[in-house]
């Protein structure tokens, strides 16, 4: 149950990412025209890198032993 | 279940894994997910008072678009490195400060942490704009001009 309600989130977020690419409009924002025009500032790009690196190293890189073995 | 030998009750066998109290609810689930929540609310708003303030903000304006390896290399380091210090951060509040982790962490995201900014990413992105210029050359389009939004 949970793992469908996540896949539907997921759609609706996609289906509304679409929906703000095709539009073209200042009223219906996709999340990549967010990030962009956050992406211009230093501190935006300086948090967004953050969170990117964050989610990296969580993921895949935390506890690393040499070489690529966890 | 605590791990024997587990200082007082913060550390956990894995960070938030076994919630004993409802502080540690609140410190492994609510703050992060919170934050994250708040954060991501910051970055929208960030967009509505750009568009206020520029109108049309999907104007596209790359700061490095036809700029010099030289500025290129360092635009990327100065966004690495302050997006490192942020990162650093990052896990010395929410790993350290609200998990209760051993300070061990703080250095694995130190070494590991610099290892995927400036030796991983940071490579990575040189190379692939080292790529794209050499795929433009050969097609024979030469640099893009500076800093001038793409025609609409």
């Amino acid at each position: 149950m949970g793992l469908a309600l996540w896949g539907v989130l997921f759609g609706l977020a996609m289906a509304y990412q679409g929906f703000g690419l095709v539009k073209n409009d200042d009223r219906w924002p996709a999340l990549s025209d967010v990030l962009a025009t956050v992406n211009r500032s230093t501190p935006g790009r300086w948090l967004l890198f953050a969170a990117w690196l964050w989610f990296g190293w969580h993921l895949f890189v935390r506890g690393w032993r040499f070489f690529l073995r966890a | 279940m605590i791990a024997a030998g587990a200082e007082g009750v913060l550390a956990q066998p894995a960070a938030g894994a076994d919630p004993q109290t409802w502080t540690d609810i609140l410190r492994h689930d609510v703050i992060p997910v919170a934050t994250a929540f708040v954060g991501f609310v910051a970055l929208l708003l960030s967009y509505r008072r750009r568009q206020k303030r520029e109108g049309n903000v999907r104007v596209e304006t790359n700061p490095v678009v036809g700029a010099s390896w030289i500025r290129l290399v360092l635009y990327l380091l100065a966004t690495a490195s302050g997006g490192y210090i942020l990162f650093l951060l990052i896990v010395w509040v929410f790993y350290l400060v609200l998990g209760g982790e051993d300070s061990t962490l703080l250095h694995e995201a130190l070494a590991e942490g610099s290892m995927l900014a400036f030796l991983i990413v940071v490579p990575g992105l040189l190379a692939i704009e080292g790529l794209h210029e050499l795929v433009r050359r050969l097609a024979g389009r030469g640099r893009p001009a500076l800093n001038r939004p793409p025609p609409r």
